[in-house]
């Protein structure tokens, strides 16, 4: 008599999207945090549509008002609407990250991708290259690039993008180094395929989940940047309504009217927030290998 | 052993020497011209110009260097175009304001960083683990210049129990030195966390329990000894960290240290001193970085290992 | 004879993310004074977990013991308070691993990790303990004691890396029970022999009373145990004594290990192996876990989990061919 044996059933197939869809769903918090950085990205966008006053316009006669009405955060030391500061000061920070991050992820990654590859001497000039730009202690290289371009905001998003250049590169040219090895790399180049095709077509697409969590936290970086540039005076210069530039006028006044240092307190740290949850959050979905943190 | 420590010495002076070279080139493109600055552009022109040779800038760019080469091989890093003095006696002015904030903020750091991280770690995924890594996040995303605004709205202002800026005693600095230490302590107590979990994971913290020895014994002598060497190698990281933070730092409390001397000056295009300080800057930097390295060669046996 | 341990109806699970994963189902195990027993199975068959579950060092949120006991000298180790588990740990049962570098702390001295478990179970002090340490490397044929005592654990070999687990683990006069987790499978087969009769040895000289050698290899079984009992999946299917265990075992799954095994001499064409897979124990099979792979069995092997059966004078099977 024959027996059935089903023993050797394997559980259902489940792919991986539909787990990391499923992780990403119960991920409450990166879930907030995306929609914290949709609002700032509408913010950004709509933000001069909907501002009450002109962010610009001097009105010495409502200096320092708290909130009211007419003024939902109040006014500042020249009779500016804060609220409508602002809301227009969320277009450069918008911008200050963005660019930041378009020119670390740009280069870093074009030097990585060229240490890890092709290795030999290019490989240990970049590194020279590298370890110079890390030499400096953090603030002080964007500082220093700062003045040099001369302090403007324009500067500082360059120099924000030139500093996080070796992070990318670092981690890229390790990456590429791993892959290199992989047995798919190898038959490649040896099926014929030139290098820059290898690169393009099996190396870069393999970076991209490291160089999506690198760039949220890089955009964190660069809006925590932005603000100090701004608040030391370097980056961005009046009247322009950047955050970190409020701050500075914050602190000058913050005992008599505190409105004009919390909120644009407030705004920068919350959106620096959302931008480390979501790269925390894409991180544990995107390298299990980091979880641990 | 000492070929290495002979390679490694002749790299790192490789790299301060470029270092050198790509700080002279880069500040002289700081634009503005210093004497029209000093002087303003009514001034006359020989006047101008006179004070323009005085600081060496209408020589040609390569005999610039030479000299300056030259004098930085004496010990001479030039005066200060607005003090007029020595650039190496006004670092030196500064140097230990800045030293006195960096130490006393890194162990108020270690401090912080070393308790939250190992009741985090061994209390994995409870409650006060979730609760001091949410405020880890929280403690990433505060820029300094706010936490300090803010400490000192709480507690000079509102509270009056430390003076609001400026250096003179240990009240003076309190504030400074918790708020630099408070913004290094975030990333520390990350990395005490991720560390001590790692070892924590290691097959003999089970094998150290099968001895008998209690888990008092087992985490604070072995887990916490063999955590401790990553961490020890982020202290180099950390010095980085605090003397970034510090520019900023003593600009929110006036303190006079060399931050606050590295933004005077470049407001005010004082070429030599904005030389002078961010060589200090990142040759203090590598220098200690290169000193860390050589400790944790030290105090990791397994180090030593991969090195044979 | 009296009792040393007794594991009664051990039943332990661990909770995964796909579901509870049953990894002993109800585990029974005798050890008398003076005896060797060797437990042997596959890899995940559950023996390191009976190990670790006998010193209590199963971490309980994952794992959950859902019935059973181990009873030893007459007291039930899972119900003691954590403070008397571990004074019984290293003390009167101790435990050597397989991969003896990494059971050693990576940065102390291997006198001084020999030292602080002298330490903690004689009553000496420090500088004392230090000496007995480097005693007790040279009662283990070590040559140079105090050389190998300075050393770090990475700067020895395999086997002196054992050897020094050896000494941890008999660093107490109270020792009763040795359990050794495949003590010999990381090493080559020259120092294995070495470490074998070492440990055939702290049994004739009456260092310890009893031990739990935990193996997958036959040939260690028949060097150094007097009793055997076949583990699979969770269950224990077959316990018997040495000499049995070759000539008259009787479980299919014990036939089957044996007929494994290559031989050295004689022609042999293909290596047996065991058809199938081993079970999933989250979701085991219905009756006898072993029944899928079984070439022998019955209808009644997928209803009903057979009980152990007595055959002979300390010979038992968990099988429904022999009812």
């Amino acid at each position: 008599m024959k027996i059935k044996v089903n023993a050797l059933n394997s559980p259902p197939y489940k792919s991986l999207f539909y787990l990391n869809f499923c992780r990403i769903c119960k991920n409450k918090i990166s879930v907030i945090s995306l929609a914290i950085i949709g609002m700032l990205v509408l913010m950004a966008i709509f933000g001069p549509i909907f501002a009450p006053n002109n962010p610009f316009k001097i009105s010495l006669i409502h200096r320092l008002e708290p909130p009211s009405f007419g003024y939902i955060f109040g006014t500042d030391n020249l009779g500016r609407c804060i609220f409508s500061r602002i809301l227009y000061g969320s277009r450069w920070t918008l911008l200050a990250g963005t660019i930041a991050v378009l020119i670390g992820v740009a280069f870093g990654t074009f030097l990585g991708l060229l240490a890890g590859y092709l290795q030999g001497w290019i490989e240990k000039i970049i590194m020279i290259f590298i370890d110079l730009l890390l030499s400096l202690p953090y603030l002080i290289l964007v500082v220093v690039l700062t003045a040099i371009l001369g302090p403007s905001l324009r500067s500082a998003m360059i120099a924000i993008g030139i500093w996080t250049i070796p992070y990318y590169a670092r981690v890229i040219r390790s990456q590429t180094l791993t892959l290199k090895k992989a047995e798919f790399v190898e038959a490649a180049t040896m099926a014929g395929e030139n290098n820059i095709s290898i690169l393009l077509r099996y190396i870069l697409p393999n970076c991209i989940s490291q160089i999506i969590v690198l760039s949220t936290n890089s955009f964190a970086q660069a809006i925590l940047m932005t603000a100090a540039l701004g608040f030391l005076g370097l980056g961005a210069q009046p009247p322009l309504p950047e955050w970190g530039a409020m701050t500075a006028i914050g602190k000058e006044y913050v005992y008599i009217a505190p409105q004009t240092l919390f909120f644009p307190a407030f705004f920068i740290c919350l959106n620096i927030l959302a931008f480390n949850f979501l790269g925390d959050g894409l991180r544990d979905i995107l390298d299990p290998r980091m979880r641990g943190m | 052993m000492s070929k290495l420590l002979l390679f490694r010495l002749v790299r790192l002076l490789f790299t301060l020497f470029l270092l050198v070279t790509l700080v002279f080139i880069a500040i002289r493109f700081i634009p503005g011209d210093p004497a029209t600055m000093m002087l303003g552009a009514s001034s006359s022109k020989e006047v101008l110009e006179s004070l323009r040779k005085e600081f060496g800038v209408d020589q040609p760019l390569y005999i610039q260097y030479i000299n300056f080469i030259k004098n930085l091989l004496k010990g001479d890093l030039g005066f200060s175009w607005r003090s007029r003095r020595n650039v190496i006696k006004e670092l030196g002015n500064a140097v230990p304001y800045t030293l006195e904030l960096s130490i006393v903020s890194m162990i108020v750091a270690s401090i912080i960083a070393v308790f939250f991280g190992i009741i985090s770690a061994i209390n994995q995924n409870t409650f006060s683990d979730n609760i001091i890594r949410l405020f880890v996040l929280m403690g990433f995303s505060i820029p300094v210049f706010i936490l300090g605004i803010f400490l000192i709205y709480l507690f000079s202002f509102k509270f009056g129990w430390f003076p609001i800026s400026g250096a003179g005693g240990i009240k003076s600095l309190i504030l400074p030195a918790t708020t630099l230490g408070l913004f290094m302590s975030v990333s520390l107590t990350r990395l005490v966390r991720v560390s001590m979990l790692d070892v924590l994971r290691q097959n003999y913290v089970i094998a150290l329990k099968a001895k008998g020895l209690s888990d008092y014994v087992v985490i604070y002598y072995h887990v916490f000894r063999n955590a401790l060497i990553p961490i020890v190698t982020a202290l180099g990281m950390q010095f980085g960290l605090s003397l970034g933070g510090s520019v900023i730092t003593e600009t929110v409390f006036a303190w006079p240290g060399m931050g606050r001397l590295l933004i005077w000056s470049i407001n005010s295009r004082d070429i030599p001193l904005v030389q002078g300080c961010v060589l200090l800057f990142s040759c203090g930097f590598l220098l200690v970085n290169f000193i860390v390295d050589l400790i944790y060669f030290y105090v990791d046996p397994r180090i030593r290992a991969l090195e044979k | 004879m009296k009792n040393i341990l007794q594991i009664k109806n051990l039943k332990l699970s661990f909770n995964t993310d796909n579901g509870i994963l049953k990894a002993l189902n109800g585990i029974n195990l005798t050890i008398q004074e003076g005896d060797i027993l060797g437990l042997i199975g596959e890899s995940g068959s559950g023996k390191t977990v009976v190990a670790l579950s006998i010193m209590g060092l199963i971490s309980i949120p994952p794992a959950q013991i859902n019935d059973g006991q181990i009873i030893f000298k007459g007291k039930d180790l899972l119900s003691l308070k954590k403070k008397e588990m571990t004074n019984l740990r290293g003390n009167e049962i101790s435990i050597i691993f397989q991969e003896p570098f990494s059971s050693l702390d990576p940065v102390f001295r291997i006198g001084d990790q020999i030292a602080e478990a002298i330490k903690l179970h004689q009553n000496v002090n420090k500088f004392e303990a230090r000496e007995k340490a480097i005693e007790m490397l040279r009662k283990i044929n070590i040559q140079d004691p105090v050389r190998v005592a300075e050393s770090l654990p990475y700067e020895l070999s395999g086997g002196m890396q054992q050897r020094a687990m050896i000494a941890i683990a008999m660093s107490s006069p109270n020792l009763s029970l040795l359990i050794a987790d495949e003590p010999t499978s990381s090493l080559d087969v020259t120092v294995q022999k070495s470490i074998l009769n070492l440990i055939k040895g702290l049994k004739e000289n009456k260092s310890v009373n009893s031990c739990l050698f935990i193996t997958h290899d036959f040939n260690v079984i028949a060097e150094v145990c007097t009793k055997v009992a076949v583990i699979y999946a969770g269950n224990i299917v077959e316990t018997c004594p040495m000499e049995s265990i070759f000539t008259n075992c009787k479980h299919p799954y014990t036939k089957a290990l044996l007929k494994a095994v290559p031989k050295v001499s004689g022609n042999q064409a293909e290596l047996e192996s065991i058809k199938g897979f081993f079970p999933d124990l989250v979701k085991p099979p219905l009756g006898c876990y072993f029944h899928p792979r079984c070439l022998d069995r019955k209808y009644i092997c997928q209803k009903e989990i057979p009980k152990m059966i007595k055959i002979d004078e300390g010979h038992y099977v968990a099988c429904h061919l022999f009812n």
